[in-house]
């Protein structure tokens, strides 16, 4: 039976003494704070770049900043969310530099098509949906993922890519199809993605 | 019929949703808090390295520049090296009587020691950007006017007005200290990188 209980989430609060320490350069706060996001911080990095040594290195960049620049965490804002903006920066710089093109078209029609169906995803299991999201597209998984899991708007996730609205609506579009496609005939569907380098947008 | 397709997409991404959220969380490898605890100690050793390095870098440059401002006035180009010349009173004539070459040498020491400045030092600010910036300037037209043929005496002085306004330059920047207290310059950058 899957794991439904462990919902990643980094909204969690952190005393504001364990901050000040950490402002102060305290290791051990450091720690206590890298303890407590650890797994959604990595989590993250893992949905947005699909490979866990990127992932790996996210994380530990993502921490090392946050160590660094603490002191330009202003408090209007909780700490989680300053922080899971710095570990999507990271994630999205490392999928920049890293970046893996997704050239087949975009089927409107077979989208409104399929989309009359019910989602695969109702019956798959958290090992094939999680398989399937790491076949898709770089940027059509982080922006499903930053979409569906961590609440943001198309707005901002334009933002995030110095892109239009439109660009994220159609990428999340892609991302819903291709997962569909993926999850309907998992074998098929992986061949359609062309990893390739390449430079950011 | 709009509607029910309406009500069956938002259903469809609501399942969607929900399934991506109860997706389990990953584990990162057990080393990587050790791995990161390495990375910051390195860091901050580099760092206090630096802090005490600097002041001590740029104080022995202000004491040479010091120095080399004396062995202007002298024709002795072995006062010009990594300790500064004794303190000497200036010798009025002397600076005209130095030899092309040892100016030549002083102005590229100089050059040597402002590139060091520049690399460890926050950038200038405000007025002391507009006197750098002025004394840049200078320095570019005496090497217009080096660029063209002229006289030995003619280029002598050009070389000691170069020298000069290096020095004043160094000195500049020399004084405005980047160092203790202030977070280093790549710090600064990425205050508005993050959007909250």
């Amino acid at each position: 039976m899957e794991d439904v209980t462990s919902n990643p989430s980094f909204r969690q609060d952190i005393p504001d003494s364990l901050l000040d320490r950490l402002c102060e350069g305290d290791l051990e706060a450091f720690e206590l704070i890298y303890r407590q996001f650890e797994h959604p911080a990595f989590t993250l990095a893992l949905r947005l770049t699909g490979q866990r040594e990127t992932a790996q290195e996210v994380l530990q960049d993502g921490m090392l900043k946050a160590f660094e620049r603490i002191r330009q965490f202003r408090g209007d804002a909780p700490f989680w969310g300053w922080l899971r903006q710095l570990m999507v920066n990271e994630a999205l710089m490392h999928l920049r530099k890293h970046k893996r093109q997704d050239h087949g078209a975009f089927d409107e029609e077979r989208h409104a098509d399929a989309s009359a169906l019910p989602g695969p995803w109702q019956y798959a299991d958290a090992q094939t949906l999680e398989r399937a999201l790491t076949q898709l597209p770089d940027t059509a998984r982080a922006v499903l993922w930053l979409y569906h899991v961590e609440g943001y708007t198309h707005a901002e996730i334009a933002a995030q890519f110095g892109r239009t609205t439109s660009f994220s609506k159609s990428q999340l579009a892609r991302a819903t199809q291709r997962l569909r496609t993926l999850l309907a005939a998992p074998d098929d569907a992986a061949d359609t993605l062309i990893p390739v380098t390449g430079t950011a947008p | 019929m709009n509607t029910d397709t309406s009500i069956h997409d938002e259903h469809l991404r609501e399942t969607l949703r929900t399934r991506l959220h109860a997706l389990p969380q990953a584990t990162p490898d057990a080393d990587t808090w050790l791995k990161l605890r390495a990375r910051v100690q390195s860091r901050k050793s580099s760092r206090t390295r630096l802090r005490r390095n600097v002041p001590l870098a740029l104080a022995a440059g202000i004491v040479l520049a010091l120095g080399l401002g004396h062995a202007l006035h002298t024709d002795d180009a072995s006062h010009i090296g990594t300790t500064p010349p004794r303190a000497m009173p200036a010798r009025t004539g002397e600076a005209s009587q130095a030899s092309l070459p040892a100016l030549q040498n002083r102005s590229l020491r100089l050059e040597r020691w402002l590139d060091e400045l520049r690399a460890y030092g926050a950038p200038l600010q405000g007025s002391t950007l507009a006197r750098a910036m002025a004394l840049q300037d200078r320095i570019g037209l005496v090497d217009l006017q080096l660029s063209a043929p002229g006289a030995a005496n003619e280029r002598r002085t050009l070389w000691q007005q170069r020298i000069r306004l290096l020095q004043e330059l160094a000195m500049l920047r020399a004084t405005q200290s980047p160092l203790a207290g202030q977070p280093l310059m790549a710090e600064r950058h990425d205050a508005s990188t993050y959007r909250l």
